[in-house]
């Protein structure tokens, strides 16, 4: 006990005598340390690692300004989602692992909570935190963060359609069946297991015929009583098969909008914005979320607890966050800001309509649920 | 003396026309069945963004480089291109070195378990690639090999040398007894037999068996994705990021051209080394 009390006095004496502030950071006090001692550490690292799936213009562009800003590295890898997911958690384990920050979403961020892989919390730590999304921030496809994933982008799926040949979308579900009678097999919609805006419209499915889907909302675990009729939604499916057209991505369902094999798509409005900035979706295409609601979320970015570069990480997701950023980012890819607290100008969908007919996810383990349900009772039937 | 004509019935005379006709189709299904994918590769890395290609146009409205510039300046596929040029090589070589013992006592010596032996070494390119790919990669993974190029080299060299050891096997069989029999008859060394007979007699089999080693290891994909991505990208997993749940296929034609390009330049030098008897050896026993 004497041995230790002298070893703290000589460190605090030390301290002192060297002119250091009283309080010392340890290189694991990036989540209390002030700000300006994160950027500090930062730039000593000189470097940061970022994992992401998609949307390669914005980050690398982003990268670029943010070195020539802090002086930082930022390596920027687009790899597979899921592949992305698992290298985190199989490097879960090391004292040190390669990733420094990653896009995190879909129903893959429980696996990484679960496992207590990312470090935090970072919301409320990371300036600017607090003008993002506040329900994002707290709690994504139904799991609770804890503050550990800082929403970067919001996006929204909706039914992108072509206004030549389909001049009044339909707005209700009944009006929607009308128009699916009337057009059989000209309505896309994705695979749900290979896509998320497939999985919006089975979501979508399961919500107006069945009833309310806020029924789900707060639940972390599937309970029995909720799920007792999704047959009769998978019977529908059945009934229906051959009304609809599956496709095997989110971007197939695009691809077949722009052939003309379909008139009507369920699409995430990122994708559909990339579609048009490519020419591989005619201009004139529109994308609309039907009154009858879907579904729409955000991915978010987190940070090992063995990052390497943790300091830098943080540095980059609050450069990621900044107002002229996150309109940046709307510009190239077409998602929509994760701030509240500024609007960008390349948004498909207008607000009001986002506010009025935008739905949140079904908690992950619903979400996951149907998923595997409609591949076993509907696809492979 | 009389002589004797004879006259063909017409359905004696050979049908050069229904044989030249079955040729015509054959060669125009193989042209459709190559030709066109390439095509339409071309013609959708080359959309203008701002002009989009949407039936009843037949080809895109307006051509631009934009799709080539945005691969090359945000994907990774130089990195990838860097990796797969860099261990297509260095698998060719390490596949020819690794086969070489073998792939002799296969095709000169005679020993228990020979034909047995000649089916073992083919089951690498039997079983299911990702089969493979995902018992493989536990080992590479307790053994540190994972997402580092050695890993990546032994993997792509063990799914690649089935293809070198097979066709040089049969390249050693198939060189006669009696040229080195005769040549041993006349003085030559073990150096000379070697640089003399057995180089020479293998050469188009080692050619051949090295074109499918690089083209082998340049296409794989499954062992890389497992063991390699998102370290390493090589230019099939960047291609298949643009498949996959991110699927735009402007960028997809750009990689795929990327991928074909070294491919079909390597068939243009099998053409000119590669004989028939060596193909045959290649599949026709496999």
């Amino acid at each position: 006990m004497t041995t230790r009390r002298h070893f703290l006095s000589a460190v605090l004496g030390a301290t002192a005598l060297a002119g250091l502030p009283g309080v010392a950071w340890g290189a694991d006090d990036f989540l209390t340390m002030p700000w300006d001692k994160i950027v500090e550490a930062a730039k000593a690292e000189g470097e940061v690692t970022f994992y992401a799936w998609w949307g390669e213009e914005f980050w690398r562009t982003a990268a670029k300004d943010f070195e020539a800003k802090h002086g930082i590295k930022v390596n920027v890898i687009t790899g597979d989602r899921v592949a992305n997911i698992g290298k985190a958690l199989s490097e879960a384990s090391s004292a040190a692992g390669t990733i420094d920050a990653l896009l995190v979403g879909g129903v893959e961020l429980k696996s990484l909570l679960d496992a207590k892989v990312l470090d935090g919390p970072l919301v409320g730590v990371i300036p600017n935190s607090d003008k993002l999304d506040p329900n994002l921030s707290k709690i994504q496809e139904g799991y609770a963060t804890e503050g550990r994933l800082v929403p970067v982008y919001r996006n929204q799926t909706g039914l992108v359609y072509d206004p030549e040949k389909v001049p009044t979308p339909p707005q209700t579900w009944a009006e929607f069946l009308t128009w699916l009678d009337a057009n059989p097999g000209k309505f896309a919609f994705n695979d749900p297991s290979k896509g998320g805006s497939g999985q919006a419209f089975v979501q979508a499915a399961i919500a107006n015929i069945l009833g309310d889907e806020g029924n789900y909302q707060g639940d972390t675990e599937v309970k029995p009583e909720k799920i007792a009729d999704w047959g009769k939604v998978w019977d529908w499916f059945n009934a229906n098969e051959g009304k609809f057209t599956i496709t095997s991505s989110n971007n197939d369902s695009l691809d077949r909008v722009n052939q003309g094999e379909v008139l009507m798509a369920s699409a995430w409005d990122d994708d559909t914005a990339v579609s048009l900035s490519k020419g591989t979706l005619f201009k004139r295409a529109k994308l609309y979320i039907p009154e009858f609601g879907m579904p729409g979320g955000g991915d978010s970015l987190g940070i090992p607890a063995n990052a390497p570069h943790k300091a830098a990480a943080m540095l980059f997701i609050a450069y990621l966050i900044e107002a002229d950023v996150q309109k940046q980012l709307n510009t190239i890819i077409g998602s929509y800001l994760a701030r509240i607290d500024v609007s960008g100008d390349n948004a498909l969908i207008p607000d009001e309509q986002r506010l009025k007919s935008g739905r949140p996810w079904l908690p992950g383990a619903y979400k996951k649920l149907f998923i595997e349900q409609f591949v076993s009772e509907v696809l492979q039937k | 003396m009389s002589v004797e004509t004879f006259s063909m019935s017409p359905q004696d005379k050979p049908r050069p026309g229904l044989a030249y006709f079955i040729t015509l189709l054959v060669v125009a299904l193989l042209f459709v069945w190559t030709a066109v994918p390439l095509f339409m590769a071309v013609m959708w890395s080359l959309v203008n963004p701002d002009d989009p290609w949407s039936p009843p146009a037949v080809l895109p409205p307006s051509f631009s480089l934009a799709q080539w510039e945005y691969v090359f300046t945000y994907s990774e596929i130089v990195r990838a291109m860097l990796t797969s040029f860099a261990l297509a090589p260095i698998v060719t070589i390490l596949s020819f070195f690794l086969s070489l013992p073998t792939a002799y006592a296969i095709g000169r010596l005679d020993f228990p378990g020979k034909d047995a032996l000649r089916i073992l070494i083919l089951l690498p390119i039997v079983l299911p690639a990702m089969v493979i790919a995902m018992f493989l990669s536990r080992t590479f993974y307790v053994t540190g090999l994972a997402q580092t190029f050695v890993g990546l080299v032994i993997g792509h060299t063990l799914l690649s040398m089935p293809y070198m050891l097979r066709i040089l096997a049969t390249s050693f069989e198939s060189i006669p007894q009696d040229v080195i029999d005769a040549a041993k008859n006349l003085g030559a060394g073990r150096f000379a037999l070697v640089r003399e007979i057995l180089v020479p007699l293998i050469m188009p089999g080692l050619l051949a068996g090295a074109v499918f080693t690089f083209i082998t290891s340049l296409e794989e994909f499954n062992l890389t994705f497992v063991i390699g991505t998102p370290t390493f990208q090589t230019i099939p997993t960047v291609l298949f990021d643009y498949l996959g749940y991110h699927f735009v296929r402007t960028n997809a034609a750009v990689v795929s051209i990327i991928l074909m390009v070294p491919s079909i330049a390597l068939l243009f030098i099998a053409e000119r080394y590669l004989k028939s008897e060596y193909l045959s050896s290649a599949f026709g026993k496999i």
